[in-house]
């Protein structure tokens, strides 16, 4: 009698296998779904540190430069309206409103001669490292040599050679007569630095949710003209489409006094006109919050499993950002600027 | 005789072991990817924190920049830091030099000071006078010899170390480590 070979599964063999099956997919699909919540926090966590990065390093970039052409006659007036630091400035600690105004040439090209100037002075050209920011709309160059800052008059539109920039003068507004009687070559050897004219900044920020970085145009009287233009705008209204909040700034000053022989630093939130040329640095930071849902709705109510208070060069942490929410992503970002120009000009005034 | 064979048993077993071992080597590529995102996030908090200090510390004058690093030709030798090893920033609160404001470390990564908690950044200064560092002579009273190295490095731990002090238990397997270097004169020229 022939055995009939062709056996097929049990009903025991199909059901473990299918147990087994049931299983991997089960774990695969808890590894496909962390992989998903991983993507979606490293997506938003890379996108809090760009922006984040992007609205310090332009706060930090304007106010590096202040000073880069000033004077010490800029350093030797009381009225707040005119000077390098203008205003009555007013710092915060995280939850105040913030403003602080200033003078710095960030937007225009800083560069430096490639060649002598050539020509007979005052008519001298200048052959220029050229640089992203040497559009045909500057209107003047600050020069500066020796003795101090040439300032040209309205140039024309500067002509492109390979990587230079050439602009030819046809005199000064300010000039240096302890040069009297050199020639343009003299008085600017290559290497001498160029930078361009200087704006009216104003950084604002309206607790908890408006960040702005604004810069005007100085008219000839040093006084700003024209136009608001917008670096940071930053304003959370609520809207639906919107993801990202700044509800914590810090802005404070580095103020360097000296009582008799003792010599102090203390870090303040304003100072008076009187104090102006004290200031040697200035540090900011915040918080950047995305709203983006970053959890899963279970994991909302869970204990947090590290502190969430994010704090900027404070020590108390009653004066912190307390994130309540866990389902959002919050970052700290901070940073300390030394007004090296600043502080030279400084330097010259109390000599 | 018919000799349709379907898989048995164990055949099913074994390919399910295997499918799932290769998955277990994913899910450490997965675990892998979390610790590089960590990593990246604590390293930028600590270039600012040692950028923050590097900027402090130029934002002092030349008289209290010496005072910090000491004259090691000044007779009695003021506090130095020039010549020592590496030390915690603590070193540095002193009103004088910063303020009754300066922030000295252990930080966590959310910028507040922390002793005790996970993950602490540690920041530390060491100097020594330029020549030394770079091994060359400078006579008494020329602008080199006036010049200061000062390196300002931060140390924290790895993902998967939360309690590693990184600053007095340092291990290259443990910790990470970046050191920022200045240069800058305690006189004024």
């Amino acid at each position: 009698m022939k055995i009939e070979k062709n056996r097929a599964f049990t009903i025991i063999e199909l059901m473990v296998s299918i147990f087994l099956t049931i299983t991997v997919i089960a774990s695969f699909y808890k590894l496909y779904e962390a992989s998903l919540k991983t993507e979606r926090t490293s997506s938003i966590r890379v996108s809090v540190n760009l922006l984040g990065e992007q609205i310090m390093d332009t706060l930090a970039n304007s106010m590096r430069l202040i000073g880069l052409n000033g004077e010490i006659g800029d350093l030797q007036t009381s009225d707040t309206a005119f000077g390098i630091l203008r205003g009555t400035p007013r710092g915060g600690l995280g939850k105040d409103h913030v403003s602080f105004t200033y003078l710095s040439p960030y937007g225009s090209p800083v560069s430096k001669l490639q060649e002598d100037a050539s020509g007979t002075y005052p008519a001298c050209t200048f052959k220029i490292f050229n640089s992203a920011a040497f559009h045909a709309n500057i209107s003047k160059l600050y020069i500066h040599n020796q003795q101090g800052i040439y300032v040209t008059k309205q140039i024309g539109a500067p002509s492109y050679s390979g990587n230079n920039a050439i602009v030819t003068v046809e005199s000064f507004d300010k000039e240096w007569s302890a040069d009297d009687g050199k020639t343009c070559k003299q008085r600017f050897p290559a290497g001498t630095l160029v930078s361009g004219e200087d704006f009216y900044y104003a950084l604002t920020y309206t607790y908890p949710k408006s960040l702005k970085l604004t810069y005007k145009e100085l008219d000839s009287s040093g006084n700003p003209t024209g136009a608001e233009n917008e670096l940071i705008n930053f304003e959370y209204d609520n809207k639906a489409n919107q993801t990202f909040q700044i509800p914590f700034f810090v802005l404070e000053f580095l103020k360097e006094s000296i009582e008799g022989d003792v010599e102090s630093r203390t870090w303040v939130t304003t100072f008076s006109a009187e104090e102006r040329n004290d200031i040697v640095a200035v540090r900011f930071g915040f918080v950047l919050l995305s709203l983006k849902d970053r959890v899963t709705a279970k994991d909302v109510n869970a204990a947090p499993s590290m502190s969430n208070k994010y704090c900027i060069f404070n020590k108390n942490t009653n004066n912190c950002y307390e994130l309540t929410n866990p389902n959002y992503t919050a970052s700290v970002f901070q940073r300390v600027v030394y007004l090296a120009n600043f502080r030279m000009l400084e330097d010259q005034v109390k000599k | 005789m018919n000799k349709i064979k379907a898989f048995t048993l164990i055949e099913v077993m074994i390919s399910i072991f295997i499918f799932t071992t290769s998955m277990l080597g994913y899910m450490a590529f997965h675990a892998h990817s979390m610790a590089v995102i960590f990593d990246n996030e604590s390293a930028q908090f600590a270039h600012a924190l040692a950028f923050n200090l590097v900027d402090e510390i130029n934002s002092m004058s030349f008289e209290s920049f010496g005072d910090m690093v000491g004259d090691p030709t000044s007779t009695p030798q003021k506090t130095a830091l020039v010549g020592t090893s590496s030390q915690l920033d603590s070193v540095m609160t002193n009103s004088k030099l910063f303020g009754d404001k300066f922030l000295y470390s252990p930080f966590n990564i959310l910028g507040a000071q922390d002793s005790t908690g996970s993950y602490r950044f540690y920041r530390a200064v060491r100097a020594d006078s330029y020549a030394n560092k770079t091994q060359t002579y400078a006579a008494q009273g020329t602008f080199l010899s006036t010049l200061y190295h000062v390196d300002v490095s931060v140390y924290w731990p790895k993902k998967g170390y939360p309690d590693k002090n990184c600053f007095a238990d340092y291990s290259e397997a443990a910790c990470n480590y970046l050191s920022i270097p200045l240069v800058r004169s305690n006189h004024k020229y």
